[in-house]
């Protein structure tokens, strides 16, 4: 199996309804045929220029393992349906095992965790930030000397 | 350049970011961050301007065509801005 990334931007003026029918279609092909890591939802972006007319789309994006044959049916069903204004698949790994591979809630549970102490180094860095300011000081009453010599 | 020849202009040898902080990853999502490697006409920056590495402007490159296959960055920019 191999690990995608698929981006692609669905028309913002298609109903709610119906574009969480075509979210709803994706994650079922996805886990009947391999396994979704990510349901990542953007939002509305601007786009950096128009397709079919449109300055703005809704942005989503796909994080799974699969085969080659899922994500060419993916992208059939993209090409056919007119609200797709884009979509693109990146493939990220090969040869993965899929069950190695986290879910997203467990991920930023994990992420969570290790914020935690990054914190603490923080706060250390600015206990010896002390130094270099009373430096910049210095070198500031210098500047004002020689202002005063001209 | 050998044997003694005036230098006309002071150089300043640049340095690839990617190569200087490794924390830097080049990801073609990264809008603002790619952003800073084209020009106002949307072009890639050349290498010789950048000062980026040959290995890390490919990198460039291709996350710049990405993201603009999927319209995150414009592939012309506007005349004014």
């Amino acid at each position: 199996m191999n690990h995608y990334e698929t981006i692609f931007i669905v028309d913002p003026d298609t109903p709610a309804a119906d574009q969480e029918a075509i979210f709803e279609k994706l994650k079922s092909m996805i886990e009947k045929d391999g396994k979704l890591i990510m349901f990542d939802d953007w939002g509305n972006r601007k786009l950096a220029y128009e397709i079919q007319k449109k300055r703005q789309g809704r942005y989503v994006r796909l994080d799974y393992c699969g085969d080659g044959v899922l994500v060419a049916e993916i992208e059939r069903t993209f090409r056919l349906d007119y609200r797709i204004l884009k979509f693109m698949t990146v493939l990220l790994a090969t040869n993965i095992d899929p069950d190695a591979m986290v879910p997203v809630e467990e991920e930023a549970a994990a992420a969570a965790v290790a914020e935690a102490p990054a914190e603490g180094q923080s706060a250390a860095d600015v206990a010896s930030g002390d130094a270099p300011e009373t430096e910049t000081t210095v070198t500031e009453t210098t500047e004002t000397e020689s202002e005063t010599e001209e | 350049m050998p044997g003694p020849q005036k230098r006309k202009f002071f150089h300043r040898r640049k340095v690839c970011r990617f190569c200087a902080d490794s924390t830097l990853v080049i990801n073609y999502k990264d809008v603002n961050m790619l952003r800073y490697f084209i020009s106002e006409r949307a072009k890639i920056i050349p290498r010789r301007i950048s000062g980026t590495c040959a290995k890390h402007q490919r990198e460039l490159a291709r996350a710049i065509k990405r993201s603009r296959s999927i319209a995150l960055l414009p592939y012309v920019g506007t005349l004014d801005s």
